[in-house]
């Protein structure tokens, strides 16, 4: 055995006792194989079972068949228990817990919305019940070992609120370092359980189908200390201000915004701001439908990539609340802009502005822009001139996409005008005016590291302007290379 | 002739490491792919690859496939490092995209062996603490079982079942909430 454990011990001549992370970090690695080798000896040895492929997967340490049963619903991993006594209790402490209604639908792996188009009636009800009973018991007799992630998806048209709440209550309880949880539910917004202090390991939250109040809000900003990812898709967001310094990718969509069960505000003096202020955020992803309220995030200095896209309804009234919505974001992030009354009812000015969101500032790499309006509004064409664009100097990409460019192209010009590092641009499914533009040439443009502009368009579009006046531009635009792609 | 080599020289032979397998074959890496291995990269922070790292639980076999492994996503690593810092054409979306799909190809080919050596490249992962190896294999392990009822997974990683039927009665009574 010393000849063993001499063969197994740290290959390095200079262990120290200071710095000995490698040898343990070696000695676990050994343990977990020698755990794995002794096991095998006495089942071969005693001569069990004489098959020659042997049971490899039995023979594996506790922690790598947790790794195995970490990646599988847990159902099946409870299901396990039955395979030989090795496995009997394994099932206690598997550190990743996936509890997924869609495995007592009969089906598994569904995605599409046939999971929605649940059977309904007493099928309905027997399967929703033998769900609830998995998920109470599998809480309540695992052993209360911490979790790494905690996985709840449940769908079907039945009343929510059943028992999401106290199973994802419990889940906290065992602080997850993720937490995430789908509500397929096309018809509620069911209730998000209070974060607790159990809850300050959390480094990522996603969160499906949820309606989340200001208590929300709160506790995540102070309780959850490591927060790094917040995705909320479909969700109902009804609190007005959060607050995560520690926060790096936040995604928000397909969400609402709707503060109208916020009981305790009566008066007519409502405050229907949302805002998010999340200062070391590198990751924006925003797909927003506008509805009578605001949102905002507030200064990102550090923010690499943006992709917004504001689905709105054509009321000048609900432009005008998100311009403001885009003004306070302006405040915050303390840019110096001017024109700004001009720029109020229009799209364009708009469209801008979320620019200024996207890059926040001249430090975002990578902006995708893509505005998608269901009707065109005319006559308000900007006055791009009177407006005082930023440098965007760390600016590489940009990605204008079901923009408006109606506007005898200022606004592409403006950017151009005000990107000196732009290395590719991309329009999209733009809508262009017919007939000759009268664009302003803005003499200075150098964009000397402009390497390709691709062009999509579909047919009828008269992408024909554009072409025309970046070959007007050429002479500044050395290094440029124009694809044009029909769609 | 060791001695007439230069700084150039030295720095370079230095950025190599020599791994060892358990029976003998020596393999010759470079520092960025043999960093992925946690193990290996503490062993290098501490100075103790000098002569080699002896890895008496890896046979050459699985170690050539683990380096394989490392080679590929060592460039995968460097490239992400390369293009957030100097912005080159592979910074932008699709390339980053196709890069991505090529090593998610590559990981797919990789996977295709018999199961004696995926067992074996999991207690390599394991032993050389290669998190993106160990979290591949472990769910490629998990996939072959997905949705199989116990008998066919006992079938399948021939596990012999020792409980007596009384045991096995009884188990499924305790978690019958996960059966019916």
């Amino acid at each position: 055995m010393s000849g063993l454990s001499a063969a197994y011990s740290v290959p390095c001549g200079r262990a120290v006792a200071a710095r000995s992370q490698s040898q343990s970090q070696l000695a676990e690695g050994q343990r977990a194989y020698m755990e794995a080798a002794s096991r095998k000896k006495v089942r071969g040895g005693g001569g069990g079972s004489s098959s020659s492929a042997g049971d490899r997967l039995s023979d594996l340490p506790d922690v790598l068949l947790d790794a195995i049963l970490s990646c599988l619903k847990a159902r099946q991993v409870v299901q396990t228990s039955v395979l030989s006594k090795r496995w009997r209790h394994l099932w206690r402490s598997v550190p990743c817990l996936d509890i997924d209604e869609r495995e007592f639908l009969g089906t598994t792996g569904l995605d599409s919305d046939e999971e929605y188009a649940y059977l309904s009636g007493d099928a309905a009800q027997s399967n929703r019940e033998k769900f609830e009973e998995f998920a109470d018991n599998l809480l309540v007799h695992r052993n209360g070992s911490l979790l790494d992630t905690f996985q709840l998806h449940i769908c079907g048209i039945l009343e929510m609120g059943f028992g999401a709440t106290r199973w994802i209550r419990r889940g906290l309880k065992c602080s997850p370092k993720v937490l995430r949880f789908n509500d397929r539910n096309k018809l509620t917004y069911g209730p998000m359980p209070n974060l607790n202090s159990s809850s300050g390991c959390l480094k990522k939250l996603h969160l499906e189908g949820v309606k989340l109040y200001d208590r929300f809000a709160e506790q995540i900003t102070s309780l959850c200390f490591f927060l790094e990812v917040l995705e909320l898709r479909s969700c109902c967001l009804g609190f007005h201000e959060m607050a995560c310094p520690t926060l790096k990718n936040l995604v928000v969509d397909n969400c609402i915004i709707d503060f109208r069960d916020v009981t305790d505000i009566i008066d007519t003096d409502v405050n229907d701001e949302l805002s998010i202020t999340a200062p070391h955020l590198s990751h924006l992803h925003v797909v927003l439908e506008v509805s009578d309220w605001a949102f905002s995030v507030n200064s990102m200095p550090s923010l690499v990539e943006a992709t917004i896209y504001l689905q709105y309804n054509h009321s000048l009234d609900m432009l005008y609340r998100q311009w403001q919505f885009l003004s306070n974001l302006f405040n915050a992030a303390s840019l110096e802009l001017s024109g700004l009354q001009e720029l109020l009812p229009c799209i364009r000015g708009l469209t801008i502005f979320v620019v200024f969101v996207c890059t926040s500032l001249n430090t975002a790499l990578n902006v995708s822009l893509i505005w998608g309006s269901t009707s065109p509004v005319k006559n308000v064409m900007p006055n791009a001139e009177q407006v005082e664009f930023p440098t965007f100097t760390n600016l590489r990409s940009l990605l204008l996409d079901e923009c408006d460019m109606r506007d005898n192209f200022q606004l592409l010009l403006k950017f151009l005008q005000k990107s000196p590092n732009l290395e590719k641009l991309t329009v999209r499914y733009c809508k262009f005016s017919k007939g000759s533009s009268q664009y302003v040439n803005f003499g200075d443009i150098q964009c000397g590291k402009l390497k390709s502009t691709k062009i999509m368009y579909e047919s009828g579009d008269n992408s024909r302007e554009l072409v025309n006046v970046l070959l007007d531009i050429s002479e500044n635009l050395p290094e440029n290379t124009i694809t044009l792609t029909k769609l | 002739m060791a001695s007439a080599g230069s700084g150039d020289e030295k720095a370079a032979a230095a950025a190599m490491i020599t791994l060892i397998s358990s029976d003998n074959e020596k393999f010759e890496v470079t520092e960025a792919t043999a960093t992925l291995s946690q193990t290996i990269r503490h062993m290098i922070e501490d100075g103790c690859t000098d002569g080699g790292v002896p890895l008496p639980n890896v046979t050459s076999k699985i170690l050539a496939r683990v380096i394989e492994y490392c080679k590929k996503h060592a460039t995968a690593a460097a490239g992400e490092e390369g293009s957030s810092s100097s912005f080159s054409d592979a910074a932008f979306l699709e390339v980053d995209r196709a890069f991505l799909e090529e090593l998610e190809e590559f990981d797919d080919a990789f996977l295709e062996v018999d199961r004696a050596t995926l067992f074996d490249l999991i207690l390599a992962a394991n032993y050389l603490d290669i998190k993106g190896l160990l979290n591949l294999t472990c769910q490629k392990v998990a996939d072959s079982v997905k949705g199989k009822t116990p008998e066919q997974i006992r079938e399948m990683y021939n596990i012999v079942n020792d409980l007596t039927p009384e045991e096995e009665a009884e188990i499924r009574r305790e978690t019958q909430w996960a059966f019916e």
